[in-house]
């Protein structure tokens, strides 16, 4: 699993949202593989929007967003799907497909139009299914996992892509504290195979934890951009949430410090 | 791969099954024709009851293939309609196709069409009402939801050819016109021909080939259009290739059969539980058990009593309680 093909992403003065309805306004903004970028904001702001636009789901209605130099409308699905990975909440399905079969979708896009997958797709899938650890769940139905499993097998499925990018829709929420954790330390674990993340969150905590970048969107706008350290301040948090939050550091063994928000309820 | 084998094995127990089942289907009717007598028509025995010859040839193998290929055709036209609506209670009518099919028919009774004729607008028919659910659908979704916009506009036109066929039906004439559309839509295998069958088995092929190529692709799309597409998938080509060759398939059969109902829905419910939903063998294996299903109905229809049952009710008669016992047995793993 290690890629090298560079995948870029950059919006130049886009005006994201829907025909009557602009949802993002202006957006400038330059993502690239060789980052964790964490993507945050309050209900309804439009990271749902962002990324229906880098997934080519939805043309934007000003500006133009590139994908690797060309307009990602000049894209074939195929192409895209080939640099980029779209992992979206864990959801129900109508059809009871076998994981390893749920898996395997995602190597759709290495496969002519009329080929089945074979030997070698199988491999693809049943790695990245050990590489999440959840092999056991291969001959499940999908429509009887749990929340968090469906989400790991929904990682799979995208990590089966074989993209240097993935783009990951809340992929925490609705999981429990455990299931949680588990995920970031995967999404960590990609990280280290030059795997570029962008992923929507409702916790800034995990931009501290394995961000490189985070992205803060508020009223139509990018409202800051950076380092996490240097843009999640107290007042941005404020501004952000409209609450109080405290900035603590945890100290992580022989590593650096790591910062965690505490909510003031006062 | 043990995947790979376990189809293969289904499949040709379907084969096996539905060729058993034909030959068992030649010995069925009122004219008892036995073992032998098959082996003599067969061998062109000359000292043969020539009216046996007729039976065998004109009536029994005609009406056997026809359920065969209807069948099939409207099962397979039925799994896929519903792997492209992601929901296991869609059936071939939702674009339309068979109301549209039904008023064609009732308007070249009507007007005194020729069987021909009948079959040729009960086609086309069938073929414009989808594309107008689409059209409609299209302008009125304009991107959002498509899937959502296909079934309303689909509803719309199917109640609008069910309103033009009951003022056809007021209008016909009652003592002759009427009966004829009234059991043209209850649906009949007997007056296939073999003329028949040789135009509308090709086109069904016609249909049923891509079916069959881009089966895999199907499979990705029950997950939504949007992660089919993220997952390289050209939604708008698959679907209008979906669409497109189940109206075709289930509008060449329905305009030389009626309208048979049930078995777009209920076979390929039935053969999920056999196979699970992966359309590499599920679309496939739904002809198969399609054409053992129909075969099955149309031997009930014509041996049970001495009037012939038009097989539409037969099987929404066997087919309701089967329904709401599959529904009941596998409860929300379809």
């Amino acid at each position: 699993m290690v890629n090298t093909v560079s995948v870029e992403v950059e919006f130049r003065h886009a005006d994201l949202g829907y025909r009557h309805r602009t949802v993002l306004k202006d957006l400038s903004l330059h993502i690239d593989s060789d980052s964790v970028t964490c993507l945050l904001g309050p209900n309804g702001v439009g990271k749902t929007t962002l990324f229906r636009s880098i997934l080519g789901a939805l043309s934007p209605l000003k500006g133009e967003i590139l994908l690797n130099g060309k307009p990602i409308a000049h894209h074939r699905p195929q192409d895209v799907a080939k640099l980029i990975a779209y992992v979206p909440q864990a959801h129900q399905a109508a059809f009871p497909f076998k994981v390893l079969d749920v898996v395997m979708f995602g190597r759709t896009a290495h496969l002519n139009r009329f080929q089945m997958p074979g030997r070698n797709d199988r491999m693809v899938a049943e790695m990245n299914l050990d590489f999440l650890d959840i092999r056991h769940l291969a001959e499940r139905s999908y429509t009887e996992l749990s929340g968090g499993e469906r989400q790991m097998v929904l990682i799979a499925r995208a990590l089966s892509q074989e993209a240097s990018f993935l783009v990951l829709d809340e992929p925490t929420s609705n999981l429990d504290y455990g299931n949680q954790c588990r995920v970031l330390q995967k999404i960590k674990a990609l990280r280290e195979q030059n795997i570029g993340i962008l992923m929507a969150t409702h916790s800034p905590d995990h931009a501290f934890m394995i961000g490189t970048h985070v992205i803060v969107l508020k009223g139509g706008h990018i409202h800051k951009m950076g380092p996490p350290e240097q843009v999640l301040t107290c007042e941005v948090l404020k501004r952000t949430y409209g609450v109080n939050v405290h900035l603590l550091d945890v100290p992580e063994g022989h590593l650096p410090s790591r910062k965690i928000c505490a909510p003031s309820l006062y | 791969m043990l995947g790979k084998l376990k189809y293969s094995l289904i499949l040709l127990a379907g084969f096996v099954v539905l060729a058993l089942l034909c030959l068992l289907s030649l010995y069925i009717g009122r004219y008892p024709i036995s073992l032998g007598d098959l082996g003599h028509v067969l061998s062109n025995d000359a000292d043969l009851d020539p009216n046996m010859a007729v039976v065998l040839w004109n009536i029994r193998l005609p009406r056997i293939l026809s359920a065969v290929v209807v069948g099939g055709a409207l099962a397979i036209a039925g799994t896929a309609y519903q792997g492209l609506f992601r929901n296991p209670m869609v059936s071939p009518d939702i674009l339309g196709v068979t109301s549209g099919a039904g008023l064609g028919a009732a308007l070249a009774i009507l007007f005194s069409f020729p069987v021909i004729g009948i079959q040729l607008l009960s086609f086309a028919g069938g073929l414009t009402a989808v594309l107008l659910a689409v059209a409609i659908g299209k302008s009125v979704g304009k991107g959002h939801d498509v899937v959502l916009s296909l079934v309303l506009s689909g509803m719309i036109l199917s109640s609008l050819c069910g309103a033009l066929l009951s003022l056809t039906k007021y209008l016909a004439d009652p003592d002759d016109k009427l009966p004829a559309i009234t059991y043209w839509l209850m649906g009949s295998l007997s007056s296939i021909r073999m003329e028949n069958l040789a135009v509308v088995v090709p086109i069904t092929a016609v249909g049923v080939i891509p079916l069959l190529l881009f089966r895999w692709q199907l499979n990705i799309l029950s997950f939504g259009e949007e992660e089919a597409r993220s997952l390289g998938i050209n939604t708008a080509l698959l679907r209008a290739v979906v669409i497109l060759s189940a109206s075709l398939i289930t509008a060449s059969v329905v305009s030389v059969s009626g309208i048979i109902g049930w078995v777009g829905l209920l076979v390929p419910h039935l053969t999920r539980m056999i196979t699970g939903p992966d359309n590499r063998i599920l679309l496939p294996a739904s002809f198969l058990t399609g054409s053992i299903f129909l075969l099955l109905v149309d031997n009930l229809a014509r041996s049970v009593s001495s009037v012939e049952i038009p097989i539409g009710i037969l099987t929404a008669i066997i087919g309701a309680p089967f329904f709401l016992y599959f529904l009941k047995k596998s409860q929300r793993a379809w």
